[in-house]
């Protein structure tokens, strides 16, 4: 798409509602989240004049988010890790269960939150349905990289889950 | 279809699902745009005080110089003035275009680009308390002068006040700003620790 044909709102228009999942799989608190989806939104208006048509539209919409999703963490590590301990708890029901229920939206962003912050990120982009050389176009990382890397963290994503199921 | 293909294929689907879930509460789009809009008029107006102020110092300063200062000390001391409002004016937007060029770099990863922004913000924040440092102790000898003229002279006038009180103020703020740079110098290391852990290749 030519640059001059992009504009913010419809930018916004069409990927709110990934940018509020991406947000919510780096921040549990409701707060957070929506600061972390300010600085994106930011980040994306000022980073859309470079934008040139190298690559697809959502390729730079999830780079520049991920780009902000880090530098965000980064400043607040120490207590995003506070918040993933005391966010842990028990589940009375198996994670199919758990899945199938009303909460299991919430219920996989609490398991989501507890990976190390690239899996989480490998994750979250596969969920969004983007393909392996697009996470690697964003990640940065190399395509082999990225289905090793996604393999590691569904494993961990399901051990994550057996073990809060008592 | 193993086990972690069925979790994987609900999880999918319940992320599909969630887009109702996640509307009620989120804020709007066009919240999103005003707000993006508010945050963007802001910096600008500090972008635009901050230039407006730097330049008003600088012409103060080159106008007292050329005004005519009354001893070798005072022309020293305003030329150090002027050389450090400027050096940190000129490394100020080297280092931001610097950071600007790198956050489009296509071939490099995140956590990368992310660890250059970050150094170069530490060598900013290493930069400015050098010059805060090197403020400090150019005031600091004219504080210490009006005193002593305060202690031993004759008694001190009206303009021996208003340079005690400056440089005094001088001292306190370029100290603050020393110890708020030392601050975020900490933070920022801890970033890039946090940033290098990261580094998955």
């Amino acid at each position: 798409m030519p640059n001059n044909e992009l504009n913010f709102e419809s930018v916004i228009k069409k990927y709110r509602l990934s940018l509020i999942k991406i947000a919510a799989t780096f921040e549990a608190d409701v707060k957070l989240q929506q600061d972390l989806l300010q600085e994106m939104s930011l980040a994306i208006w000022q980073a859309l004049p470079r934008f040139q048509g190298k690559s697809s539209l959502h390729t730079f919409v999830y780079r520049v988010a991920y780009n902000q999703a880090l530098n965000h963490i980064s400043k607040y590590s120490s207590i995003h890790h506070q918040q993933i301990d005391d966010s842990f708890e028990c589940d009375k029901n198996t994670p199919e269960q758990q899945l199938q229920s009303d909460q299991s939206f919430q219920y996989m962003l609490n398991n989501i939150r507890l990976l190390p912050v690239v899996q989480r990120q490998l994750i979250a982009l596969s969920l969004e349905g983007i393909s392996y050389s697009d996470i690697s176009e964003i990640t940065g990382l190399t395509e082999g990289n990225v289905g090793v890397q996604l393999n590691r963290a569904k494993n961990k994503l399901k051990k994550l889950m057996e073990k809060r199921y008592v | 279809m193993s086990e972690i293909d069925n979790i994987w294929d609900t999880m999918t689907e319940n992320w599909k699902l969630a887009d109702d879930y996640v509307c009620s509460g989120a804020p709007s789009e066009e919240r999103i745009t005003k707000e993006v809009k508010k945050n963007i008029l802001q910096i600008k107006l500090k972008m635009w005080v901050a230039v407006v102020a730097s330049l008003a110092l600088c012409v103060l300063i080159v106008s007292e110089i050329i005004s005519g200062l009354p001893s070798y000390a005072d022309i020293i001391l305003f030329s150090g003035f002027l050389i450090l409002a400027l050096a940190i004016g000129i490394y100020t937007l080297y280092i931001s275009v610097k950071s600007l060029s790198a956050a489009t770099v296509d071939n490099r990863s995140h956590v990368d680009t992310l660890i250059q922004q970050s150094e170069n913000e530490l060598k900013l924040i290493k930069f400015n308390s050098g010059a805060c440092i090197t403020a400090f102790l150019l005031t600091l000898p004219v504080f210490l002068l009006v005193i002593g003229v305060g202690i031993f002279g004759e008694g001190l006038q009206f303009k021996h006040y208003l340079v005690g009180s400056m440089t005094g103020f001088c001292c306190i703020f370029f100290g603050v700003l020393f110890k708020k740079a030392v601050h975020k110098k900490l933070t920022v290391q801890q970033r890039i620790a946090f940033l290098t852990s990261l580094n998955y290749k």
